[in-house]
């Protein structure tokens, strides 16, 4: 049986500046795993690396058993940092075409996200609020059937009843179908009880790999332990 | 079947991708007009340079408005996050670029079609019709064209690839100036040959030339989306410089402090004193604001294909003068591009300081000294950017008359003709990039629409009787010519202390 | 047979700093041994249940397993997790729950070195005059 992601010493340079540095980890099928650390760590090249839209210079990276390209972008659904919708289609035109771009999309699902979303279906995606877009760029990853979700800083700029409720159809969505679940973010706070297991990331290596639980066996929450790890 | 489903289901995306976002009509009519124009400015100039009959007008047209092509067909929309959203997308990526190929190609072609319309309708209302040797000529051009056309959407395609990939960039900016370098040699072809129907073998190997090495480039975008090198551009500190806020604002902090105590001197508020203030403040904020803009228009030289620009007009003028067979024809060309080119330069030079006080918005409201001392500076700063460029066409016609003999007699007199071009094209675009400036900070009103307008109409002329102008003042007498920079200068100077004046107080309180 | 609606827990603030499935557990045992939760009542789905919380669904798996395993819930495939049919356990975890108050009680009398009815009547005294008697109001 194959882990959904397994990373092996993945290393990646960026013009000549080490970006990771020998990650290793493993992600098992149905686990919801928080990927956390500073900005600038290496989370958002290390999604793209799994996303396979960029190689590592050296390691091994699976998903699900295979070689990351646009193979394993069928299954994989991956939410950029910033939104990268399409600025000149409003946001039901873009609806229309992701229905017919993703081999994998779930008109269900669909309606059923933008619905509680309460997304503006004839706005202009250019004129979207940040948290508008990426409640957009939200129902276009989870829309999707693909067993593994890689969010990358989906909360950010987004307010606290907005962020609950992304919260809520994150786990809902996901939930059902056992899909593998990696979210990248520094906010750790408000969102720590999403996560079964935590990576923490800095300057390009894996800190600590732990369960959240485990830490909270320690009487100490993941917020704790984050500061703990990064306070150094 | 599904696979074809989804083809096409791409091939929608990016036709409407390409298709891009117009909310009226004339927004989308206005690329094409735009266009137009251009295309019947270049193709007067190159007709009048090479002194050809105006029977072959048609055809350098058609030429101009193919090569417009490039800025308005596929790279009309084209950002990195466009790359991004195509990059997440399940598909092959060699579907993905071949995908882009094949839009820029129906669009290239559909402006293609455009252009040999309205050369039609031109031929037309000249009342020349078409024998059957012309449309020959016709259809031969209209195929190399085509073929050339699959070379230009290869490019698009792999273009926007290879310019964010850090290893291939250069190639981006070498391929754009070796493309525009063909189809201006083809044009020079046509122009020069006339229709010859006999002798249009070497544009197609040309054509094709340029397809194969299309493709080619094309190869190796495939090769980057795949390896991903493309997306970490942004990873980088791109050595793009853009002015901190920040930085600014400390950098204004001395100033301030300076117009604080030069106000301090004036307590009582008379208009004399105000004005003395006010001047304090503006002489204060001026050079800061340049030094603080000078980095930036220097050091992206590399990055924006200015280089390309730079390449191809050396090359381009180079050629034009190795082959013209009147030399003092050609200088007085090279004397109106020198002036046309620094006014259109200038204009879009202006245009980019609006861009950057839009960007900085509220932290240049926030700048405590006139602003519109600071819209000027930012102005002459940015009006840098022109000297290069004029430079490399000077240079390149100077070394392609070394070729001529009969251009060598008369010698140091064209070079002083070229340099006081020069000088008034400098002069001009640097008041001109004050002036953009101005009208593109104070915003959309009907007023811009008409002063592109005129920015377009004084381009056209300086293009047109540029070197006319350049050989009155130098046969004028000297006291007439200074009276007459003294009168240019003060109502030059008045006229843009006013706009300047208008455009910051619109800025701040819009 | 149709299924009533699932029972809908509070939105419980659960405390990041101890494991969240042992206090979604220890929630709704005390829901079912106070007798809020009548035996057989349906319990909302591991999907439901987490998305409301904003736990994991492994989370809620896991309290519902403990739970099971006490034998306070029942889980039938392709229904759902019920409160168990068996009054007689939820009264063993009502018993229970007020046996570890009671030990823990104790334990502090011990700590304080007080008999459990001498901490019981002034703990009833205070609650009465605790605006008077400042110092008594600490427990």
């Amino acid at each position: 049986m194959f882990a959904a992601v397994e990373c092996d010493d993945v290393c990646m340079t960026a013009g000549g500046r080490p970006i990771l540095r020998g990650v290793t980890f493993r992600v098992e099928k149905g686990e919801m795993v928080g990927v956390l650390g500073p900005n600038g760590a290496g989370k958002t090249t290390l999604f793209r690396a799994i996303a396979g839209i960029g190689l590592p210079d050296r390691g091994r990276i699976r998903v699900f058993g295979e070689s990351p390209s646009w193979r394993t972008l069928v299954h994989t659904a991956l939410m950029p940092e910033r939104g990268h919708l399409p600025k000149w289609l409003t946001a039901a035109d873009w609806l229309t075409h992701a229905r017919r771009l993703y081999p994998d999309w779930d008109e269900r699902a669909e309606k059923r996200l933008a619905d509680e979303f309460e997304i503006r279906l004839d706005g202009w995606i250019s004129k979207l609020s940040r948290g508008e877009a990426v409640r957009l760029a939200l129902v276009t990853c989870l829309a999707r059937r693909a067993p593994l979700v890689l969010l990358d800083e989906p909360f950010t700029g987004i307010d606290l009843v907005s962020r609950e409720a992304i919260a809520s159809a994150i786990v809902r969505e996901c939930s059902g179908a056992g899909r593998t679940v990696l979210v990248a973010t520094h906010d750790v706070r408000e969102f720590e009880s999403l996560f079964d297991r935590v990576l923490f990331i800095g300057q390009g290596r894996l800190v600590a790999d732990e369960s959240a639980d485990s830490i909270r066996a320690r009487g100490q929450s993941v917020a704790a332990r984050y500061r703990e790890v990064f306070a150094k | 079947m599904t696979r074809w489903s989804h083809l096409a289901a791409l091939f929608r995306f990016e036709w409407s991708r390409a298709r891009g976002k117009y909310d009226t009509i004339q927004a989308r009519w206005s690329a094409p007009l735009v266009a137009a124009a251009f295309a019947v400015v270049l193709a007067a100039v190159l007709t009048r340079l090479e002194s050809l009959p105006w029977s072959r007008f048609p055809f350098v047209m058609l030429c101009a408005w193919f090569l417009m092509s490039y800025v308005t067909v596929p790279r009309a929309v084209v950002s990195r996050d466009d790359l991004y959203l195509f990059a997440l997308l399940p598909y092959r990526r060699r579907d993905l670029i071949f995908t882009r190929m094949v839009v820029s190609y129906l669009r290239v072609l559909g402006w293609l079609a455009l252009g040999a319309l309205l050369v039609l309708l031109e031929l037309a209302v000249i009342g020349r019709g078409l024998n059957p040797a012309t449309l020959h000529t016709w259809l031969a051009m209209f195929a190399v064209l085509a073929i050339a056309a699959v070379g230009l959407a290869a490019e698009a395609a792999a273009l926007v690839v290879l310019r964010n990939t850090p290893g291939y960039r250069w190639i981006s900016n070498g391929w754009g100036t070796m493309s525009t370098v063909l189809i201006l040699l083809v044009g020079d072809d046509v122009a020069a040959r006339g229709p010859l129907p006999t002798q249009h073998s070497v544009w197609f190997a040309l054509a094709c030339i340029y397809v194969i090495l299309s493709l080619a480039c094309e190869g190796l975008a495939i090769r980057a989306l795949t390896r991903g090198t493309w997306a970490f551009g942004e990873d980088v500190p791109a050595p793009r410089q853009s002015v901190r806020p920040v930085a600014l604002g400390s950098r204004f902090a001395g100033a301030r402090e300076q117009a604080v105590q030069a106000g301090r001197k004036v307590d009582h508020p008379g208009l004399l004193e105000a004005y003395q203030a006010a001047r304090q403040a503006f002489r204060l904020a001026f050079p800061h604001a340049m030094l603080s803009f000078h980095p930036r228009t220097t050091n992206r030289a590399p990055q924006r294909g200015i280089l390309t620009a730079w390449l191809a007009t050396g090359i381009a003028v180079a050629v034009y003068g190795w082959k013209t067979s009147n030399p003092h024809a050609f200088v007085r060309g090279v004397e109106a591009g020198l002036m046309g080119g620094a006014w259109l330069w200038s204009f879009a030079s202006g245009a980019v300081v609006a861009g950057l006080v839009g960007d900085m918005g509220d932290w240049f409201r926030m700048l405590p000294v006139r602003k519109d001392g600071v819209i000027a500076g930012f102005g002459l700063a940015e009006a840098v950017t022109m000297l290069p460029w004029l430079g490399v066409g000077a240079l390149a016609s100077a070394v392609a008359l070394l070729h001529h003999e009969a251009a060598q007699a008369a010698c140091t007199e064209d070079a002083l003709s070229v340099l006081l071009a020069l000088v008034m094209g400098v002069a001009a675009g640097a008041w001109n990039t004050m002036m953009s400036a101005a009208l593109f900070t104070a915003g959309r009103s009907v007023g811009t629409g008409w002063a592109l307008f005129a920015e377009l109409a004084v381009a056209v002329a300086a293009f047109a009787e540029g070197g006319r102008l350049v050989d009155a003042v130098e046969g004028a007498p000297w006291p007439l010519v200074a009276a007459g920079a003294m009168i240019f200068l003060a109502a030059g100077t008045m006229l843009l202390a006013w706009r300047l004046r208008v455009a910051a107080r619109q800025f701040i309180s819009p | 047979m149709t299924l009533d609606p699932p029972w809908q827990p509070p939105p419980w603030e659960l405390d990041p700093s101890q494991p969240l499935y042992a206090q979604i557990a220890h929630r709704i045992r005390v829901e079912i041994a106070a007798l809020r939760l009548g035996r057989g009542t349906r319990l909302p789905s591991v999907r439901d249940l987490a998305a409301r919380l904003r736990v994991t669904p492994n989370t809620v798996m896991r309290a519902y397993a403990e739970l099971e395993q006490d034998g306070l819930l029942e889980t039938f495939r392709g229904q759902g997790t019920f409160v168990a049919r068996d009054e007689r356990l939820a009264h063993r975890a009502r018993k229970r729950i007020a046996t570890q108050a009671l030990e823990h009680v104790r334990r502090v009398a011990a700590d304080l070195g007080m008999e459990l009815e001498e901490l019981l009547r002034l703990g009833a005294d205070s609650e009465g005059g605790a605006e008077e008697d400042v110092c008594g109001g600490g427990m």
